[in-house]
């Protein structure tokens, strides 16, 4: 197994840091055998960073997606995002981690289907306990900047495949997280609407300063939205390198 | 992203129920109307009750009849006063049959003889009634016959005078001049039967006796020295003096038969005894005449039977079949001049209170003072009780039925919750609380029961306006007058309370599904889609 070399130990400041992870264990129990899903992995993450998850299939990369958007808790191992602990977070505070700070976009669209473009864009900003005409005119921009202006009223099954995902990165940015962390965003698309696609994700981020840790199969696509690139392998980064 | 509250607004909430709920529309329709119908059940059965409640209320306040105190002389028995013979039990047994059999002769020894009057209603105990906090007016039961002539008429008539309270039901019935002015007055009211005796037979002749004075006479011995002989001669009937002396001497004559008649010794002296304590001439029967003069205000006609269905429920209008009715401390002042009367005093009087509340207080003091009472406050408790009771017994059940809606609620809410899991799992993984999903599940329950409480009460107020009919139909048939107003009440409060209980039931009933809900890990529920 080749040597872990983290070359941002010493080119990042701790209080620069968007991620930090310390010796990240998440074991699954299926039927009676342990899997280890992640084994006893560090990572650090500079704000502003974009970095490209690479590796195999069954790898990790969606758990410690998970574990970083404070959906799972670790087995072992510390987490800071953002300058807060996750493991010294009750569950209030974990929620409103997870509304206010991190935006995800997942492997599966994960949309609501009985509700409209809009509404499953304005979702996360009621759970901030926000006013509808703020609420409607924000998710009607975060539309229009993944270029779905004209489709606010569709649900979700009258939406194509490369629009229900443009839905969920709006969903995703409306609340103007500082990391967003995007599960094979493209993985359902064509290659000309994965380039499109990513275009948008990527003016915003640089607009924003977004921390982006995207998980991805994809070489080129790696290369293109990353700075750096994390191969995993067996719950483990077997190395990184620039892109 | 700013730190703005993280409440969610009510008006979201309530618009994520509305369309979860719209997505289920026959789910929903089904459990609204089962909550609806409970809610309905439950309605009407209060809704009655209230309504009942109120249509005796208005029976009984239509008159002054709940406000009448009826009080009457108190007679007891005292132990002491009993001779030890009397109440001594002879022969071998239990103490405790002792006890009662003593307890048995005591009252019994109490119907042979008088019993001590605990307090008379003689003018001192009268005015001592009267002076009773909110006692608006002592009415003094005086009922007594004697003789009345009217001005400009020879004819001597046998009349029978009574008191009446110048506000009851008589007031009905005038058909020439006015009321008694009030409780002291030398006015009377005459009826219409009596100037006909006169000769005042014409209709419009009755107004001639108005303004006319009356002079009224009664008679009455002075000690106690009654006998068969005197009660016969110069009881009410009034005998003329040619009559009591042929009635003396058939007397003595039955005398003579009593001692051939065959007999047991004892009643033949009895009898005998009962005859001859009376004195044999009339001059020398003692007893005086009292009589007064009145002024014929008003006159009344004859009571019909449609009249007695008008009448004053209780006590203080009981002025049906008397010829002569007089202002009451009026009647009972003069009644109260026979000093034979005046130291039995009267039988019994009624108390009008001031207002309803303050009945049950003048009925304490009443006993307080030594006097046994009733008023139809205590008739009236019991009839109200019992339509509470059987209110309450009905909105029971219909209770019941609203429970088994709400246990269909939790089923189906909990099908809904695993229907949703995907969903509520994706707004956990957007940053919803666990208090706020569980909120969103428990207005989805609440949400139900207002909107199938609102319908049940709906339905209830249209059933109301049929069922008012066909109750009002079955209650008239037993209540002197018709019911005013409807038999089905809808105070605010049921209005608002009904639906609100209905809500109330069916949030409880979404509690369970609600913390499921809460619970959703969002891993697992996103992991399969
Ligand atoms: N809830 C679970 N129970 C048991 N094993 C699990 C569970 N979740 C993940 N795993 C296992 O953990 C390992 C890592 O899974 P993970 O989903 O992180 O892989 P991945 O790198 O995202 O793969 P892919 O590219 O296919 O999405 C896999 O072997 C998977 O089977
Ligand atoms: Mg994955």
């Amino acid at each position: 197994m080749p040597p872990i070399v983290p070359i941002s130990e010493h080119t990042i400041k701790t209080s620069e840091l968007a991620v930090e992870a310390r010796g990240l264990t998440k074991t699954y129990d299926a039927g009676g055998s342990t899997i280890w899903a992640l084994r006893s992995l560090d990572l650090r993450i500079g704000r502003g960073e974009r970095v490209a998850l690479l590796g195999k299939s069954g790898s990790g990369k969606s758990t410690l997606l998970n574990l970083l958007g404070g959906l799972d808790q670790p087995t072992s191992g510390t987490i800071r995002v953002a300058g807060a602990d996750l493991h010294a977070m009750r569950p209030d505070a974990m929620a409103r981690f997870r509304l206010e700070t991190v935006g995800m976009i997942f492997q599966a669209y994960n949309l609501i289907d009985s509700r409209t473009a809009l509404e499953n864009v304005e979702l996360p900003m009621i759970f901030a306990g926000r006013g509808k005409r703020a609420r409607r005119a924000r998710a009607r921009d975060a539309l229009a900047e993944v270029g779905l202006s004209d489709r606010l009223s569709h649900r979700p099954n009258q939406l194509s495949g490369g629009e229900r995902q443009r839905v969920a990165i709006a969903r995703a940015l409306v609340n103007r997280p500082s990391v967003l962390l995007a599960d094979e965003p493209t993985g359902n698309l064509d290659s000309t609407t994965a380039r499109e696609v990513l275009d948008h994700l990527l003016d915003h981020l640089t607009q924003n300063k977004t921390t982006l840790i995207v998980v991805t199969h994809d070489k080129d696509l790696a290369d293109l939205a990353a700075a750096r690139i994390v191969r995993l392998h067996d719950g483990q980064i077997v190395s990184e390198d620039e892109s | 992203m700013s730190r703005s509250s993280t409440r969610m607004r009510a008006s979201d909430l309530l618009s994520i129920a509305v369309s979860a709920l719209a997505q289920q529309k026959v789910r929903t329709a089904l459990t609204v109307l089962g909550v609806a119908v409970g809610t309905f059940a439950l309605i009407v059965s209060i809704s009655v009750g209230q309504g009942v409640d109120r249509a005796i209320l208005d029976l009984f306040r239509g008159t002054n009849a709940l406000r009448q105190v009826a009080v009457y002389v108190k007679y007891e028995t005292v132990p002491g006063d009993v001779p030890e013979a009397n109440k001594t039990v002879i022969g071998d047994m239990s103490e405790s049959k002792r006890a009662r059999l003593r307890h048995a002769m005591i009252r019994k020894w109490d119907r042979r003889s008088v019993a001590r009057v605990k307090n008379r209603l003689d003018q001192e105990g009268l005015e001592r009634l009267a002076k009773v906090p909110h006692v608006e007016r002592l009415v003094p039961v005086v009922q007594h016959a004697g003789r009345g002539k009217v001005e400009g008429f020879s004819k001597d008539l046998e009349v029978n005078f009574s008191s009446a309270d110048p506000d009851s039901d008589f007031n009905n019935r005038l058909i020439a001049g006015r009321s008694l002015t009030n409780d002291v007055c030398q006015e009377a009211i005459v009826h219409e039967f009596l100037l006909y005796e006169l000769g005042m037979v014409a209709d419009e002749d009755v107004r001639k006796a108005i303004g006319k004075s009356i002079r009224l006479e009664y008679r009455m011995g002075r000690g106690s020295n009654w006998s068969l002989t005197h009660l016969l001669t110069f009881g009410p009937k009034g005998f003329t003096a040619i009559e009591s002396e042929a009635l003396i001497r058939a007397l003595h004559r039955l005398a003579i038969l009593i001692k051939l008649l065959p007999i047991p010794g004892e009643e033949r002296v009895a009898f005998l005894k009962l005859l001859e304590r009376s004195p044999i001439e009339t001059e020398s029967m003692r007893e005086d005449i009292f009589e007064e003069t009145f002024t014929i205000v008003g006159v009344m006609r004859e009571a019909l039977p449609e009249d007695e269905k008008r009448n004053n429920l209780f006590f203080a209008g009981n002025s049906n079949g008397t010829d002569i009715l007089l202002p009451p401390r009026t009647a009972a002042k003069f009644f109260l001049r026979s000093s034979v009367l005046a130291e039995n005093g009267l039988n019994n009087a009624v108390l009008i209170v001031d207002r309803d509340e303050n009945v049950k207080a003048v009925t304490k003091a009443v006993e307080a003072s030594g006097f046994s009472q009733s008023s139809l406050v205590q008739v009236l408790e019991t009839i109200r009780m019992n339509v509470l009771l059987i209110s309450l017994a009905t909105a029971f059940i219909a209770a019941v039925a609203l429970t088994v809606a709400a246990i269909g609620i939790t089923n189906t809410m909990i099908m809904s919750v695993l229907e949703r899991i995907h969903e509520i799992g994706i707004m956990k993984a957007l940053g919803a609380r666990t208090s706020q999903i569980r909120v969103i599940f428990l207005v989805e329950g609440a949400f139900i029961g207002l909107l199938g409480g609102s319908l049940g009460l709906l339905l209830s107020w249209l059933a109301s306006i049929p069922g008012d009919r066909f109750a009002k139909s079955i209650m008239e048939a037993q209540t002197p007058r018709p019911v005013a107003g409807s038999l089905f009440a809808f105070p605010l409060w049921l209005v608002l309370g009904g639906p609100a209980l209905a809500a109330l039931i069916t949030m409880l009933a979404s509690v369970y599904p609600a913390s499921r809900a809460a619970k959703v890990d969002p891993i697992t529920s996103l992991r399969h889609e």
